[in-house]
């Protein structure tokens, strides 16, 4: 028999997910043709972009994991985090205003108009790998915190969580998935903004804190974390999410190239405001908390699901507690319907109108995209079954994506020339392959991040590869591809 | 270590911004937005008036 806690608990995630459905509904109103399906209309206000932007950066890993991670390791961890913010300050400022000038749909548009054919077909891939395992990870995600947190059986948590995912992405295409994210967006602030001040004049300011946990979780480096694996994770997390669609996208849907700007790099400078210090209040907060200690003792280990929503238990009424783990919950829902919406993106556009149908309607387009998010959701929540682990599935697809995809893209942007077809494609598959050796046949030696090494070795792939190349003509296959959307 | 005054000082920063976007939010979603009166207008016809309203259009061109 449930607890009245638990009842109201229930009752507020029930809510919750009812408000998204209806929002799902509400949305596709306003789907008429392609464009609002995968890009909004290109009509979204900087503010709502800044909300957007930071919703999908606030998934499960920046929210319940950071606290977890803090909890054990303090400050250290919370500043390595900073890495997140500020690669989003640098996008904002310097790249959105400029990838929104180009009025792209994906990605891979982006290298077929720069590098041609082959590139094109080698990002479709880097994005399908980033976009599916990252999604997979969400759904294990989802299904793992609801289990841990309110007792519902996995399988039956995922199958519930990914349905409501599935269903307000396939009838509400971006505009869903924006307005959700606005609206978990203002949870969470307001939840975490609420919790971090109760917290603190609850332990007496850091002060207080500080004579109930000791020095430890105040230091920058600890034994555990000497200033190289700091710096080393840093730029791991730095160019781990660096230009990923789900941010790719939230440049594309604002209304002009500033508001493009001002949206991402908003998100970042609020982000790198707010969150730190207010993860890091929480995670000490819960290190003295007895309430968490025993939950944790109870698990066995420091479980990286339980430490924030007991917290959040220990410091809320019922009803508010249950509307900050309903989010939580949502956190992760809207990190996994952003990878939802670009894999349809990718199918219809960069799939379907350019390898399968170049002449299909802008109404059958719209039938594909919608398919592709239905049939790609359920495919995830399958995988979901089988892979669980969610650490494992996003280190791989991380330690992927930056030495495939920065370099070749940072090129594009800033420094392109005509001639750099060739250059490009070797980089790209040059981090690939890079990232396949040192990762599953070297065994990753010396801990060293793949992501960090693959990346190196693309950057230096690059110039010398475009000494050789720089004068030989494209074949056509490697020629910069022309606009050909209606 | 990180003194204490600097995590005050960057606790203060971050409610403060937090206010600050929660506002700029409210005052964005309360304002009304170039075209609304005539998104309303498009809302108030469904798919079966939009039809008739298409068979009318025909016929009166014929």
């Amino acid at each position: 028999m449930p607890t009245p806690e638990q009842l109201m608990e229930f009752g507020a995630l029930g809510a919750y997910l009812v408000l998204l459905i209806w929002i799902g509904v509400r949305s596709s109103r306003g789907i008429h043709n392609t464009l609002d399906y995968t890009v909004a209309g290109r009509d979204v206000a900087w503010i709502v972009v800044l909300a957007t932007t930071a919703a999908t950066m606030v998934g499960g890993g920046a929210s319940i994991g950071s606290v977890s991670s803090v909890y054990q390791d303090g400050l250290v961890f919370a500043l390595v985090t900073c890495a997140w913010h500020i690669q989003l300050i640098i996008t904002g400022l310097w790249i959105a205003p400029r990838l929104r000038q180009l009025n792209l749909l994906t990605v891979a548009e982006f290298f077929g108009k720069r590098f041609g054919e082959p590139a094109r077909l080698m990002a479709i891939v880097s994005c399908l790998i980033f976009l599916v395992g990252a999604l997979v990870a969400q759904m294990v995600a989802m299904g793992k915190i609801t289990e841990t947190v309110l007792g519902i059986d996995y399988q039956v948590a995922v199958l519930g969580g990914a349905a409501i995912v599935i269903f307000y992405s396939t009838v509400g295409g971006i505009r869903a998935v924006v307005k959700t994210d606005v609206l978990q967006f203002v949870v969470l602030v307001a939840g975490i903004g609420a919790a971090s001040v109760f917290l603190l004049m609850k332990n007496d300011g850091f002060s207080g804190l500080l004579a109930k946990t000791g020095e430890a979780p105040f230091q920058f480096t600890t034994e555990e974390w000497p200033a190289m694996r700091v710096i080393t994770l840093f730029c791991a997390f730095f160019l781990g999410e660096m230009l990923v669609p789900p941010y790719a996208v939230r440049c594309f849907i604002a209304r002009n190239p500033k508001g493009a700007r001002w949206g991402v790099a908003g998100s970042g400078i609020f982000l790198l405001c707010f969150l730190p210090v207010a993860i890091f209040i929480m995670g000490l907060s819960a290190q003295v908390d007895p309430g968490v200690q025993q939950a944790v003792l109870e698990t066995g280990s420091a479980d990286s699901q339980i430490v924030f929503p007991t917290l959040m238990r220990e410091t809320f009424p019922a009803a508010i507690a249950g509307i900050m783990i309903a989010a939580l919950i949502a956190a992760v829902m809207s990190s996994g319907d952003s990878c939802l919406s670009c894999i349809s993106t990718i199918v219809m556009e960069d799939i379907y109108r350019k390898l399968v149908d170049p002449g299909a309607s802008d109404r059958r387009l719209l039938r594909v995209a919608k398919m592709a998010t239905l049939v790609t959701g359920v495919i995830a929540a399958g995988c979901s079954f089988v892979y669980r682990d969610i650490v494992g599935i996003l280190e791989f697809v991380y330690d992927f994506w930056a030495p495939t995809m920065v370099c070749p893209f940072l090129v594009g942007l800033f420094l392109y020339r005509k001639n750099q077809s060739y250059a490009a494609t070797l980089c790209m598959l040059s981090g690939f392959i890079s990232v396949g050796i040192w990762r599953f046949w070297l065994d990753t030696p010396g801990d060293f991040s793949p992501a960090l090494f693959g990346f190196l070795v693309s950057v230096i792939v690059f110039p010398v590869a475009l000494l050789f190349t720089h004068g030989m003509e494209n074949t056509p296959l490697f020629e910069p591809q022309q606009e050909d959307r209606r | 270590m990180i003194p204490t005054w600097l995590l005050t000082s960057w606790h203060v920063l971050s409610i403060a911004s937090a206010v600050v976007v929660l506002m700029i939010l409210c005052w964005h979603a309360l304002r009304p937005g170039p075209g609304d009166d005539l998104q309303e207008e498009i809302e108030m016809f469904t798919d079966e008036d939009e039809e008739i309203l298409d068979r009318i259009w025909a016929e009166a061109n014929k």
